[in-house]
Formats: structure tokens, C-alpha cells, sequence
């Protein structure tokens, strides 16, 4: 409990040194949003509307540090200023419109390769040399050379074009709206069958290649040595003593990887149409929306610290000895 | 008497009793990229109900490598290429996957090595003790904790360590508790493989009195494997010197102290302060023990030994009976005739 108290007040600090860069590195560079969105309009802005402008996006004449607790303070209410690129729509509305489809497909697809990895690791290593040894992660970790778009477009192309099953993009079909019919799930999974398929492809041979190699130097400690000589059934010395220990590297990188599920899947989501805060993001940069780009950098840096302290509470269970000092 | 056939050369001593275990001629090779190294070689012992014999030897003699034969427990690159062992009159060499997994640890187990590391870190050591008899006994899970709180009791660890972690118990706690899983299932026989290597010598001499007391109280028998002749004369009733692969000698404990006859085994003894009498200059042995892949011919400790003569270059001395009880390999020792009158135990 000590121990997990102390890690939350680390991710606290974290979080408020977070909030202070994002403040303060776009004040350090030049210009503002007011005079692009001036500029933008081709200069037909009144001063007096200029003003009110800059007074909405806390640009206002107070000192630096009035700005800072004001932004501080927004920041806990949630407001997180106003989008540029989507004038008026406030930046907490654009990023929470796009969140739920990146959650759905960062994480159902980082989930099953997670699941399906470890165990093909798991098996690999506990059978070392034979077929699945030796099939497995060379036949993967090719798969995941592929570039990325490529192997996007050609299922796309196989699945969706050729065949016909699946669609072809976007989140759902157009004409459903939000429900909780069997129609409008159903349409959701099918639309998100490709997208995720293919992020699973790429990314399962790394999670299978690291599991393989912590398992097969789990397998050679003296425990293992000690649980086959007890006379344990293979898969109980498999699970509870090799895999179960060979599993906590592979738990902090998905919390790692699971933080970044919210920053999206940038060429994903423009191949398949998919909505997204990947897009979002491009889209905010290119378009120079400092408030949206700062918003979706700040949800992204919360949802790593946050899915950082999940795997210290997760590990607290899992590992015995962290539980201790 | 006279005719005992070179695999009996191990009985030596024993009692008429069926042995518990029976090892006959046993080879175990390791395939590596110099070539075929033959770990233990032609190596032949019996261990009688509620024996403790010991086996002695430099580290890389071959000791542990008996020992993981003996569990099956051996893995590429070594592979056993000769020879039976036999458990209660049972050929563990003939035993398939899941015949072997159910008479582990029920007639043979274990104490390793390392108790740091032989129990697993994320399992509470209750489980680790449940778990033997959850598989062996099918016994409900309450039932299990029950006997396992009992076995705890018998190497005076408290049973609220049932709950307790391997990472939170001293080393010499974890090695007695390892001592309980092993008797989980009073099995015939334990083989401890240097089982206090990795304690301090205090916490040693309390577990070894502890072995010795549980080995009386339940009678198994034991396969005791140290470097620690001392350690090893005050707890077996049979010892076996091992060089290179090959046993070189086999007496009872007390007179393979006394009265050391493999010119090795002597170097052996020269090797160790004696824990009580006089002080005496300590003498090692010269040069390094052989490289297994290419063995020296003849007798293998004829390069370190002093005595050598010609004769020990060429020809393989056999384990024959030198004195009463007391068996070595050794050329220049005269063999022992069995005086007429006195047939032998």
C-alpha cells in the first residue's frame, strides 16, 4: 500500500511537470493562434475582435504566472481552450468525440496481440526447436517487416475489395446511428475486424519474440528444475511456474504500450478512414491548432502515467517481492 | 564371496536387505562441439533402506550429474547411454513420461543445490508443498494445507509461513523448507545434491542435525552429495570417493577417514582441516583435475598421482575389494583375500 502511494505521488509530480511543458513551450515560440486565425481570415478582423480573441484563448496581457494558475486551473475543469482548426468547438469536445474509437481499436487490437503473443511465446519456448520454434517468429517478425500501409492496403484490398467481406472503411456504416442494437455492435466489430487485424499482425511477433526468449531463460532456473522433479504436471510447471514468472517484463511493456493506445494509430486510421486521435493529431499539427495539438499531448502523457500506475498495481499482485519496502 | 561380478563392487558393506537403490554401470555422455564427454563412467553402488551413503569428489567429478540421473532429470546435452538404475526394484531407465512424473517425489525426491532459487518467487510456499499433493494424492486443497502446516512443524518452521514468500524467509529457512517439500510424500529416498553449500556454516550445522534426526525418526535413505568430507563422514554410514567419472573408492564412512586407501582419496583427506586434534599442515592436491573430453588413459588420477608407476598409464585399474568393507581402484594395492574363517556381513 506504502509502495503504491508512493508510486501515485510520483505520477503526480510527473503529471504536473507534464502540464507546466505544455504551458510553457508554446509560449516560447514565436507567434500566437490570434494572429494566425488574423492572418488566416485575411486580415478582416476588427481590433476589438482581435482582443476578445485573445482574451478566449487566455492570451490576455496578465503576467505569465496569473496565465499559468488560470491554465492550471482550466486544465481541472477540463477546459482545455478552444480548437483553432474546428472553430468553436472546445478541444475537450473534439478529443473526446475521437477517444472512443481509438480506445476501441488501440485496444482491442493491442489486447489480443498482447494474449495471442505471449502464449505463442509461451508454447515456443516450452518446446524449444520444435515447429512452432522454429515457424513462428521468423514467419512474424517477416509479417511485421512489411511496411505498414502496404500490408494495410493489400488486406484492404484481398478482404475488402476482392472478397467483399469486410468494409472498406470508417468506424460504421453511414445511415446507423449510436445504439445498443445487435445491428449497430455487429456493424461496429465487422468494421473494426481489418484495422485491427492488421495491427495485430505487425505487432504480434514482437510481443511472441519477447516472451519466447524471457521464458526460455525462466526455464532454466532451479524452480523449474525443483517443479519437474516434484513431479507437476508439464502444463502446471508451464503456467504457474515458468510462464508466470517469465510474464513480468511482458506486463510493464503493455502498460507502456497501453498508455500509448491513446495517442492512436495514426497510419491506420488514414488507411482505413478510421476515426481518430491519430488523425486528429496530424490534422491539429499541420493546421498549426496549438490548444488541440497541447489537448491531445496532454490526454496522451495522463493516459501513460495513468496506465503506468495501472501495471504498478497490476505488478503488486503478480510479484510477490515488489510488495516489500 | 569370491566371485562377486565387478557391477557388485558398490555393496560393499551393505546389508543383505533388497537395496532401495540399485545403480549398475551407469554412463551418462554430454554431446558437446569437442566431442562426446563421458560424465560418469561404468559406475556401479547400492544405497540400503535407511542408508545414508555419501558420495564425494571435486567439483566436475561427475557427482551432481549422478544425482539428475538418478531423478531422470538430465537434459540436452546429457544423456544417460548405459547402465539400469533401479529404484525398489524398479528400472527407472524404462519408465515413460507420465509413469516417471508419478513416482517422482512419491519414491525419489530432491533437495537441490540452491535453495534460493529452487523455490518459485511468485508462489507462497504453502502452495509450493499443497501443490505436491493436489498432483500426487488428488486431496482436497484443505486437507493439503492441513499436512503441509504438519511437515513445516517437522523442520520447526512456524506454520503462518504457509502464506509466506520465498523472498521473505532466510536462506536457511528456505532450505529447510525445501527439506519438508521433499518429505511431502515420505519417499524412500532423498538425494541431497550439496544441499548447505550456500549457507553459513552455523545455520549448516543445524540443518544437517536436522537431516540427521528426521532421517532416523522416518527412516529413509539418503544420497548425499558434498565436497565437504568432514560434513559428509559425520552424517553417512557408506561413502564413495568419485574421480573424473569413475568411483575410487567405497568404504564405510568411518574407514575411508581412517584409514584412506586410493592414493586420491588420501590427497583428499590431506586437503580438509580436521574440525578436532592437532594441528596438521594441509596439503592440496597438484595440478588441475582432467579434461573430460579427452580423459587420461590408464588410471585418470595417474598424471596428479604420486605413487604412479608405469603400469597406471596404461591400464584401467577396477573397483576391487582392497581390506575388509573397503573397496578401491587401485593397481598397487594388493587385493583383499577373505580369510577363511570369517565370511563377510
Amino acid at each position: 500500500m506504502v509502495f503504491l502511494l508512493r508510486r501515485l505521488g510520483f505520477y503526480v509530480i510527473a503529471f504536473w511537470a507534464c502540464i507546466t511543458l505544455n504551458f510553457f513551450l508554446p509560449r516560447l515560440m514565436p507567434g500566437d493562434p490570434v494572429s494566425r486565425m488574423f492572418s488566416q481570415v485575411q486580415s478582416q478582423m476588427r481590433p476589438d475582435q482581435v482582443d476578445a480573441l485573445r482574451r478566449l484563448f487566455g492570451l490576455d496581457d496578465r503576467p505569465l504566472w496569473e496565465q499559468y494558475l488560470a491554465y492550471i486551473g482550466n486544465i481541472f475543469r477540463g477546459d482545455m481552450g478552444i480548437s483553432l482548426s474546428r472553430f468553436p468547438s472546445p478541444v475537450s469536445e473534439v478529443i473526446g468525440s475521437q477517444i472512443g474509437w481509438t480506445l476501441l481499436l488501440g485496444g482491442t487490437s493491442l489486447v489480443i496481440a498482447v494474449i495471442l503473443g505471449n502464449f505463442l511465446g509461451v508454447l515456443a519456448a516450452w518446446r524449444r526447436g520444435k515447429f512452432l520454434d522454429s515457424v513462428f517468429p521468423p514467419l512474424l517478425i517477416f509479417v511485421g517487416s512489411f511496411p505498414y500501409f502496404w500490408l494495410a492496403m493489400a488486406a484492404l484490398y484481398l478482404f475488402g475489395i476482392t472478397l467483399g467481406w469486410l468494409p472498406l472503411s470508417h468506424a460504421f456504416s453511414t445511415g446507423l446511428s449510436a445504439s445498443f442494437s445487435f445491428e449497430y455492435i455487429g456493424d461496429v466489430a465487422a468494421h473494426l475486424i481489418l484495422p485491427a487485424l492488421t495491427i495485430v499482425l505487425v505487432s504480434i511477433g514482437g510481443w511472441m519474440l519477447g516472451m519466447r526468449n524471457t521464458m526460455i531463460a525462466t526455464t532454466a532456473e532451479d524452480y523449474i528444475t525443483m517443479a519437474r522433479a516434484k513431479g507437476l504436471r508439464p502444463a502446471r510447471i508451464m503456467f504457474q511456474y515458468a510462464a508466470r514468472n517469465a510474464m513480468l517484463p511482458s506486463v510493464t511493456s503493455f502498460g507502456m504500450s497501453l498508455g500509448f493506445v491513446v495517442g492512436g494509430a495514426l497510419l491506420t486510421e488514414t488507411v482505413f478512414a478510421y476515426p481518430g486521435i491519430g488523425y486528429q493529431l496530424l490534422t491539429s499539427v499541420q493546421a498549426l491548432d496549438y490548444p488541440l495539438t497541447q489537448g491531445i499531448f496532454l490526454t496522451i502523457t495522463a493516459a501513460v502515467l495513468a496506465a503506468n500506475f495501472l501495471v504498478d498495481i497490476i505488478y503488486v499482485r503478480l510479484d510477490p517481492r515488489v510488495r516489500v519496502s | 564371496m569370491e566371485t562377486l561380478t565387478e557391477q557388485d563392487r558398490g555393496n560393499i558393506g551393505r546389508t543383505a536387505a533388497a537395496p532401495v537403490l540399485s545403480v549398475k554401470n551407469l554412463q551418462v555422455q554430454y554431446t558437446a562441439e569437442i566431442g562426446n564427454v563421458t560424465a560418469v563412467d561404468g559406475v556401479s553402488f547400492d544405497i540400503g533402506a535407511g542408508e545414508v551413503f555419501g558420495l564425494a569428489g571435486e567439483s566436475g567429478c561427475g557427482k551432481s550429474t549422478i544425482a539428475n540421473a538418478v531423478m531422470r532429470l538430465l537434459q540436452t546435452p546429457a544423456k544417460i547411454t548405459g547402465g539400469s538404475i533401479e529404484l525398489n526394484g524398479k528400472n527407472l531407465l524404462d519408465l515413460g513420461e507420465e509413469e516417471l512424473r508419478r513416482t517422482r517425489w512419491r519414491d525419489v525426491a530432491m533437495v537441490f543445490q540452491s535453495a534460493m532459487n529452487s523455490l518459485n518467487p511468485v508462489m507462497t510456499i504453502g502452495d509450493q508443498i499443497v501443490d505436491v499433493f493436489t498432483t500426487h494424492e488428488r486431496m482436497p486443497k484443505k486437507a493439503a494445507r492441513e499436512r503441509a502446516a504438519e511437515l513445516l512443524k517437522l523442520v520447526d518452521i512456524s506454520p503462518d509461513r504457509l502464506k509466506s514468500y520465498p523472498h521473505q524467509l532466510s536462506g536457511g529457512m528456505r532450505q529447510r523448507a525445501v527439506i519438508a517439500i521433499a518429505l511431502a510424500l515420505k519417499p524412500s529416498l532423498l538425494i541431497m545434491d550439496e544441499p548447505t553449500t550456500a549457507l553459513d556454516v552455523v545455520v549448516q550445522q543445524d540443518i544437517m542435525h536436522q537431516i540427521k534426526e528426521l532421517q532416523q525418526r522416518l527412516g529413509f535413505s539418503i544420497l548425499f552429495i558434498t565436497h565437504d568430507i568432514s560434513l559428509m563422514v559425520e552424517l553417512s554410514h557408506r561413502m564413495a570417493v568419485m574421480y573424473a567419472g569413475k568411483l575410487v573408492e567405497v568404504a564405510p564412512s568411518k574407514d575411508m577417514l581412517e584409514n584412506p586407501l586410493h592414493p586420491y582419496t588420501n590427497a583428499l583427506m590431506g586437503a580438509f582441516p580436521p574440525l578436532t586434534g592437532p594441528r596438521v599442515e594441509l596439503t592440496g592436491i597438484p595440478d588441475a583435475p582432467p579434461n573430460m573430453a579427452h580423459p587420461p588413459t590408464g588410471c585418470r588420477f595417474h598424471p596428479r598421482c604420486p605413487l604412479a608407476v608405469d603400469a597406471c598409464r596404461t591400464v584401467a585399474p577396477p573397483l576391487l575389494p582392497k581390506a575388509e568393507n573397503h573397496d578401491a581402484a587401485c593397481l598397487l594395492l594388493p587385493e583383499y583375500v577373505v580369510p577363511r574363517e570369517r565370511s563377510r556381513r
